[in-house]
This record gives C-alpha cells, sequence and structure tokens, in this order.
C-alpha cells in the first residue's frame, strides 16, 4: 500500500515523548493518502476533468488527565510529526488551564495490527483517460437526446483513498477506502408554449440520477451501464413531467417512498440520533443514557448500520483504528444499541461500535453511519428491478395486496434529494424528487418536503415491498465534515398517515 | 513563499522543453490557523479540542496547444515530485474548444484583508480563542441557557496567484470566524477577515441569549393557509443565495440550467420589484467575502448584477464570458459578499415586527440545500419560528413552509427591513404555512 511508505513517519510516533517533560506522550496519528479524479461532461461536451491529490496527518493528544490537543499538516515526515506532536501537546496544555472535558476512553483500547485492503476490479488505468471521457459523453448525449427541454451534466469522480493509523499503545492499522461514482443532474426547462402561463416565465425542474461503487466498474459494467440509463431515463421523464405538475395540498397522508428516502429517513430521522457522541441532547437519550429497550417502530422494522465490502461508504476500521463493528440499532421494533465512539460510548451505557470517522486528516473523529438500512420482516415479494417499477405497478401491487382501499389517497414519493434533522428536538425533513398519487391513472405532483417526528415515523412504517436495495449514496455533512453515506431499505416502505408526519404543499 | 518561486521556476523550465505547453497560471493558499470549539458547555474536550493546522493548497490550469487543457488541485508535495505530478497534468489534459487563454488585467485592486491581532493568535497568542467562548458560556448560562456549544476559528493564509504572462498576485488575509449555539435552536455567528469588536461580541451574545429565550415558550397556534412569514435577516440570505444568486451564474445559464437564460439577460428581464438593486462587493477592507481578483485573474470590485429589478449580467468566468459575450465578472464568494438594496426607504428590523398583524419569524429552516434551486419554489420545515400577533411576540411556533420565492420578490406587499450588523435586510412576505 502506499502509506507504507509512511514508515519513518511511524517509527518516530512510536519512539516519541512529550517534548517538555520527556515523558511518553498518548497520541492517536492518522496519515491519509488519497488521489482523485473528476470528469464532468456537460450536455455532450468535456466541462471539465481534474486531478487532486491530498496526503497529510493529523495527530490528536491526550495526556495523563485526558485533556486534548490537536495538529495536522499536509505534510508528511518525520520532522512535520514532532512539530505536530510537540503543537498538539501544547494545545492540550491549555486546555487543562481552561478545564476542558477530559476524557481517558481511548486509553483502554487494546493494541491493534492489521491491514484491510479491498481489491478493485477496475482501478483508476483500467480505462484510457479519453475511453472515460467518450462512456461518459455517451451517457450524457443519450439522456439528453431524449427531449430538447433537457439539458443534462454528468459526473465521474474517482477516489482511491489509504489509511494508517498509529497509536501510542503500539497498534499500527492500514486500510483503503475506495469510492466513485456517476452523477447526473438533469434539467427540463419549459419553452414558453408549455408554461401554465403563456406571459409567465418558463418552468424549471432538476432531478438527479446516480450510481455509486469502488472504482471504474460503475461505467465498465453492463449491468452497471443499465442501471445507470435506466435511473438517468426515470429522472429525466420525471424533470419534464414535472414541469405541469401541480402543488400538492399539504396535509397528513398514507405513503409510499422508495428505497433512496427510505435511506434518508434512516440517516436523518434515527441513524444521527443513535450517534452517542451527541446523545446528551438526543430524543433516544436519557441524562446521557442511550434509552436501549424503548419500543421505536413495529416489531417487524429493524435499522442495521454497518461496513459492507464494495459499498460506497465502506470503512472497514475507525478513525481511531479499531474495527467498525455492524449494529443493529433497532431490533425489531426495539430500540437496541447506538453508534458509538469510544469517546462516549461509556458514558452512553453502551459498547464502543468503532463508528469514528473523519472527513479527512484535518479533522477530529465524530460518530457516523457508514450503510444504514432498513430492513422489514416477510416484505411484499416483487420480482421486478426498482428502476422498472411505475407508478402504475406500484398502484396494482398496492391493490393486489390489499394495501389501499378504494378511494383511499396514497402518496408515491420518488428520488431523494437531501435530508436534515435536528436530534436534540428530533424533527427531521427530507426532500423529493416527486410525488404521485396512486390512481389507476397516477398524477404528478411537484416535489414537497416530508417532515415529522422522529419517534413517530418509524411506528407508522406498517409494511415493505421488494428486496433490499443498499445503493442510496450520499454526503453526510454533520459538524462540517463530509463523509460518504450509503445504504436503503425494500424497493418500497408503506408508512400509515401519522398527525406527526407532514407533507408541506399549500 | 518558496514554494510559489520553486513551482514557477519547474513550470517555466516545463514550457521551454515542452513546445506544446502554451501557458500556466497557479493559485495557492499557504494556510494555518487556530480553531477551538465549545461543545456541550465544556470547551475543548474530544470533539472540539483546541486544533492547530497547517496546509497548503490551490489549482493550477495549464493551456496546451490544440485547445487542451489542464485543470489539478495543487498540495504542498507538488514541487517535490514535480515531474510525477506534470505527467499526471499532462495524461489527464482535456480538450475543450471553448477553453480559454489567460486573462491579463490591466491593474489588480488592493484591498484590506488583514488583521495584526489575528496574526497575534495564529501566531501563539492562543488566549483571545479560549477567552470568546469562556465569555460566551459564561453568559449565555446566565441567560439561562441549558446547552451552550460554539467554535471560534483565527487563520493567516497567504495567497499567491501567479501566470505565464508575469501575473504575480501575492497577498496576507486572516479569516476569523465564531458562533454560538444554545439548546439546539438558536445560533449567530461572525465572519470577517478581523477580530470582532467588543460590541460585535457582544450583539451576538446578547441576541442569542434573548431570541432563545423567546423560543422557549411555546404558543398555542395552528398555522394552516396563506401567512405573513418573516425571514431573519440570515434566513433571507440563505434564501437569496440559494434560489436566486445561484441562478446567476453564467455556466448553469448557458448551459439551461437555471431559471434565467441568456435571453433574459439580454433583455434585461425583470426578476426582481423595480426598486431593488442587487451588488456584488469584493473590496470592502477586512470583509469575509472580500478579495483583489478571482482565481481567474479578473479584478474584483463592484458590480451591478441586478438593476430596478432588472437582471444585468450573469455572474461569469473567462469561459462562460466568452460563451455568453457577457464580460468576466467577480463572484460572491462563499454564499456572501452580495448586498440587496432597495430605492425606497426601509423599515428597521423592529419596525416590521411591530407592523405584522399575524405572521411568523423564521430563525431557521432545515433542509434548505435539498431544494430545486431552478425552480424557484421552496417547501421546507421552519423549525425555529416565533409567531407575531398585532406585533407582539406570540411564542414559538414551528411550521412547514411552501411557496414561490423568487415571485415573492417581485410582489408590491413584500417587505424589507434593516437589522443592525447584518449586510442584508430581513423579509416579510406571503407565503403558506402549516403545523
Amino acid at each position: 500500500m502506499r502509506v507504507d511508505h509512511y514508515d519513518p513517519v511511524v517509527d518516530f510516533f512510536k519512539k516519541s515523548k512529550n517534548p517538555g517533560t520527556g515523558q511518553t506522550v498518548y497520541y492517536i496519528s492518522r496519515l491519509q493518502n488519497r488521489k482523485d479524479l473528476t470528469v464532468h461532461i456537460n450536455n455532450g461536451k468535456t466541462e471539465e476533468i481534474s486531478t487532486g491529490t491530498l496526503e497529510g496527518m493529523g495527530v490528536q493528544v491526550i495526556d495523563s488527565k485526558g485533556y486534548m490537543g490537536f495538529a495536522a499538516s499536509d505534510r508528511i515526515s518525520p520532522g512535520i510529526a514532532a512539530e505536530l506532536l510537540e503543537k498538539a501537546v501544547f494545545l492540550a496544555e491549555q486546555s487543562r488551564f481552561y478545564n476542558s472535558e477530559t476524557n481517558l476512553e481511548a486509553l483502554k483500547l487494546t493494541p491493534a495490527h492489521q491491514q484491510v485492503e479491498i481489491p478493485q476490479k477496475y482501478p483508476y488505468g483500467a480505462l484510457s483517460l479519453s475511453e472515460i471521457e467518450a462512456k461518459l459523453k455517451d451517457l450524457n448525449s443519450e439522456i439528453a437526446s431524449l427531449d430538447s427541454r433537457l439539458s443534462v451534466r454528468t459526473l465521474l469522480r474517482l477516489t482511491d483513498e489509504e489509511w494508517r493509523i498509529v497509536r501510542a499503545d503500539g497498534t499500527d492499522v492500514k486500510f483503503n477506502t475506495p469510492r466513485s461514482f456517476v452523477y447526473y443532474s438533469i434539467t427540463a426547462k419549459s419553452g414558453p408554449e408549455s408554461s401554465p402561463k403563456q406571459d409567465s416565465p418558463p418552468q424549471t425542474a432538476t432531478t438527479y440520477a446516480n450510481l455509486p461503487g469502488i472504482d471504474l466498474g460503475v461505467i465498465i459494467e453492463s449491468s452497471n451501464l443499465n442501471r445507470l440509463r435506466n435511473r438517468a431515463k426515470k429522472a429525466a421523464l420525471l424533470s419534464l413531467n414535472l414541469l405541469k405538475a401541480k402543488t400538492i395540498p399539504s396535509g397528513h397522508y398514507k405513503l409510499v417512498i422508495d428505497y433512496a428516502l427510505a435511506k434518508g429517513l434512516a440517516h436523518e430521522a434515527f441513524g444521527h440520533a443513535a450517534e452517542t457522541d451527541s446523545l446528551e441532547s438526543s430524543i433516544l437519550g436519557e441524562n446521557g443514557r442511550f434509552k436501549k429497550g424503548m419500543i421505536v417502530a413495529n416489531p417487524r422494522l429493524s435499522i442495521i448500520d454497518g461496513p459492507m465490502a464494495g459499498d460506497y461508504a465502506y470503512q472497514p476500521i475507525s478513525a481511531v483504528g479499531t474495527e467498525r463493528k455492524t449494529v443493529t440499532i433497532v431490533d425489531h421494533g426495539r430500540l437496541n444499541a447506538g453508534l458509538a465512539d469510544i469517546f462516549s460510548a461509556a458514558r452512553a451505557g453502551v459498547p464502543p461500535s468503532g463508528a469514528e470517522r473523519v472527513e479527512n486528516c484535518f479533522h477530529l473523529p465524530i460518530a457516523r453511519m457508514s450503510n444504514i438500512r432498513i430492513q422489514f420482516d416477510d416484505p411484499i415479494p416483487l420480482e421486478q428491478e426498482f428502476e422498472s417499477v411505475t407508478p402504475e405497478d406500484l398502484y396494482r401491487i398496492l391493490k393486489t395486496n390489499h394495501l389501499i382501499e378504494p378511494g383511499e389517497k396514497v402518496l408515491y414519493l420518488t428520488g431523494f434529494q437531501g435530508g436534515q434533522v435536528n436530534p436534540a428536538f428530533g424533527d427531521f425533513v427530507f426532500h423529493c424528487s416527486g410525488i404521485y398519487s396512486l390512481e389507476e391513472e397516477p398524477v404528478l405532483y411537484k416535489p414537497a418536503i416530508f417532515s415529522g417526528k422522529v419517534l413517530s415515523v418509524l411506528q407508522s412504517v406498517s409494511n415493505a415491498i421488494g428486496t433490499l436495495q443498499l445503493d442510496a449514496m450520499g454526503t453526510c455533512g454533520k459538524m462540517g465534515q463530509g463523509v460518504p453515506s450509503c445504504g436503503g431499505s425494500h424497493y418500497f416502505l408503506i408508512i400509515e398517515p401519522n398527525p406527526e408526519v407532514l407533507i408541506g404543499g399549500e | 513563499m518558496e514554494l510559489a518561486d520553486k513551482l514557477t521556476e519547474l513550470l517555466n523550465q516545463a514550457r521551454r522543453r515542452e513546445p506544446e505547453l502554451k501557458a500556466w497560471r497557479f493559485n495557492i493558499h499557504d494556510a494555518n490557523g487556530i480553531e477551538v470549539g465549545l461543545k456541550n458547555n465544556r470547551i475543548g474536550g474530544p470533539y472540539s479540542a483546541p486544533s492547530y493546522k497547517r496546509s497548503i493548497s490551490g489549482d493550477i490550469y495549464l493551456i496546451w496547444t490544440d485547445h487542451r487543457f489542464t485543470a489539478a488541485k495543487l498540495d504542498s508535495q507538488v514541487t517535490d515530485a514535480f515531474e510525477e505530478y506534470f505527467n499526471l497534468w499532462k495524461a489527464t489534459a482535456y480538450y475543450d474548444i471553448d477553453g480559454v487563454d489567460l486573462y491579463d488585467p490591466r491593474q489588480i485592486p488592493n484591498v484590506n484583508l488583514v488583521d495584526p491581532k489575528a496574526q497575534e493568535i495564529v501566531g501563539r497568542n492562543f488566549e483571545f480563542p479560549f477567552e470568546i467562548l469562556n465569555q460566551g458560556l459564561q453568559r449565555l448560562t446566565e441567560y439561562g441557557m441549558d446547552k451552550v456549544d460554539g467554535k471560534i476559528r483565527c487563520y493567516q493564509d497567504h495567497r499567491i496567484l501567479r501566470n505565464s504572462n508575469g501575473l504575480n498576485v501575492d497577498y496576507l488575509q486572516t479569516p476569523v470566524e465564531f458562533y454560538f449555539e444554545v439548546n439546539d435552536s438558536y445560533g449567530e455567528s461572525f465572519q470577517e477577515k478581523r477580530l470582532p469588536l467588543e460590541t460585535e461580541v457582544n450583539r451576538i451574545i446578547e441576541n442569542t441569549g434573548t431570541i432563545a429565550r423567546k423560543l422557549q415558550n411555546p404558543a398555542a397556534a395552528r398555522l394552516a393557509g396563506p401567512v405573513r412569514l418573516i425571514l431573519a435577516p440570515p434566513v433571507f440570505e440563505s434564501f437569496f443565495n440559494h434560489f436566486l444568486i445561484t441562478n446567476l451564474f453564467g455556466s448553469l445559464v448557458v448551459n439551461r440550467q437555471s431559471s434565467f437564460s441568456l435571453e433574459d439577460f439580454r433583455n434585461q428581464r425583470p426578476v426582481l420589484r423595480e426598486d431593488l438593486d442587487l451588488e456584488v462587493n469584493t473590496l470592502i477592507p477586512l470583509k469575509s467575502s472580500s478579495y483583489p481578483c478571482t482565481g481567474e485573474a479578473v479584478p474584483g470590485g463592484s458590480l451591478t448584477l441586478i438593476r430596478a429589478g432588472r437582471l444585468q449580467t450573469p455572474i461569469v468566468n473567462l469561459k462562460y464570458a466568452r460563451k455568453s459575450g457577457f464580460d468576466p465578472t467577480p463572484a460572491p464568494a462563499g454564499g456572501r459578499g452580495f448586498f440587496l438594496t432597495s430605492r425606497l426607504a426601509m423599515k428597521s428590523w423592529d419596525e416590521l415586527i411591530n407592523d405584522t398583524e399575524y405572521g411568523v419569524i423564521v430563525y431557521s429552516v432545515l433542509g434548505l440545500h435539498t431544494q430545486d434551486s431552478s425552480s424557484g419554489q421552496f417547501s421546507l420545515t421552519a423549525d425555529q419560528c416565533l409567531l407575531v400577533e398585532n406585533g407582539k411576540i406570540a411564542g414559538k411556533v414551528k411550521a412547514v413552509i411552501n411557496g414561490d420565492f423568487i415571485g415573492s420578490l417581485q410582489k408590491d406587499s413584500s417587505e424589507f427591513a434593516v437589522a443592525p450588523g447584518e449586510d442584508n435586510p430581513g423579509y416579510s412576505f406571503t407565503a403558506n404555512a402549516s403545523s
């Protein structure tokens, strides 16, 4: 691995002492080596191809009382390591002077030596740059050519990242977190003739489609290409249809959400509240302790978070050098375990789960999700690719399975556009790309915010349709640190009407 | 800066030996600084420990023959491993018929962006960041707040922009930011290229404490239907940036991904009420959004984007200036640096509240980043709001709000109000709310 070249720096840390006192210093050092390639195609033309590298290290020092300091640089050498260590020790002393929070939990970790290297079938170099460019241009033009009102941006990002984490207890672990994705932003813009009012400005609607992976397989393997095309076509048609869509009246509806929205629900509405570094103010905590055993959902529903090999958000080792565990947060409706980092696990009354992640070596680790999914016992089977399921199909499935009453208003929310949560109040929101009223002939409405209370919405999930689909990707921005996230659920989840779950609208 | 000198030399050597390399340009930021956090009433700790950070970042643009270009990020290793980097740049050059040559400005304006006191802090006078956090913690606790969070960042950034035509822009700046948030409900922030004045620190702490106190008392109200939404100035600025400024960027306009078309700019289509002007200004001393020139060496300055409600120019870099036919422009930085003004007299913020019969002051929304900026429509949860009845605060409410933000900016019934210490006004307009 490339991080093997950092042996001289690791050797320095192993011998390091407090520059002031000459005593041993407890440190956690994170050494990072990352390479990025981004190819951006805009309406069939190359907008930009850019490359980037990041090499650096961060040193977190914990003194004998638990006071902490941190220093980071984008240079990796024994000399820089010495400078960073000296600064981090100094800052830990400043923390002591200002009676900062202390924490000695990291000192209880047991030493580890491990190397986890995820093999990439199609690493950078598996295709020439011109081949990558040509493939992306084809993918882009194929969608843009569907309708003259469409404008299409397509982006490929390939990240080859390696980490090495060393601690004062002798720990030395190495791992890589390769990732890639293709992303479409599709804008439909009406001409004056299709505007609702002749004298009004043109209507515009933007939708998205993506496919994550770990390497160039996202644009090489035919199964991926088919899936990507189907997703992009579906998003393109949705954006066109949205130009004439009306606004839905605000209200409490029975809902069907797709797996990407379900990932948003699991991530925003529950995952963040289960992260133990903020449990003092989370609705899943009481006096800072995790409310294990609390009933939060239908007994057929479980929420699980954990690394999955080949996943966009895969991270086998935590940012403090411990194994990332798979955690069943909700086990058949009952709150079971938190996403716990070493610094807050004991305080929260749960075992550490290796949930520490960082955006890069300049950040301090915080508890984060990886791949979070909602699993439902005995879902309604569906032998169809997710991308091929239409609102008409969905209505038929609901009707066949007696999940919709005659005349009952059921809304289908499709396409995840992101979300946000305030874990202290239990308020969450997420946004969809479009809303269909499921009827014999489904009616499309403009997207509207899906908002509610964390502890209400899960109780209302009543059923699921299809197999698990866990590739809903995103970037989570907790505390200003952007890290890859992923997850999903069965193709669709059904949510009963709830006075605390609201669809915004007129 | 040694790295910039060495990179200049290496690029010039490369240009001499590689006839295909026509020109080059790079930007380098050599930044170092201190950050300290306050989480759950404690300064420092595992998630907000005092931190020192140093990094070199930037970007490089190479112009090759036959309309080929390279765009890459720079880091501190670039001169040590120049050949490796250069080979990668050459291998990743792309064809762009619309790509542009270097821009040689007649003059780069001066703007003061350095506060010597902020430099002292970065130089190791770490007392100030701790003192600010300590002061906020003590005073907000006295306001009765259970939970105080915050963070302060003080940096020094040495920026160098050079190109193969001999341009050399070299300056220092000292960005300083801090914020306080209480009870996970309300917070205010400071963001400039200087240390805050005592009055500014006081205002942020006092506003945070006063408004958060009001947000502790719920109002018994059920919202359903049209209501007067009163966006606090920072919320209005976020809305304006997301739904209007985004749509002014030339790359989106030219590629038909904006609410506005190129024809709209050529025809100076009215998009705001006729008393409204929108300006970008990057030359205000010590302002967080100020800079002397863009990364492409386009001079900073004051530019009117919308005059009397009518579109004047998109925000265009060199490539999209050429594609659109408009002159290259400076751009707002970091979602700031734009200023909406009215030719009509504006009320004060307090007057606006006093004159509101029934409305909701919005201090925070969840999900703004999820909204389709090209549509101009919003559908959001406003999680921290105060209900106003007959000019008086009735208590906290939460609402799901939706409406047409861009459309509202053309209505006579919409009102603006100035608030002390804010770049942009607060905003009152009619939209739908339900709770």
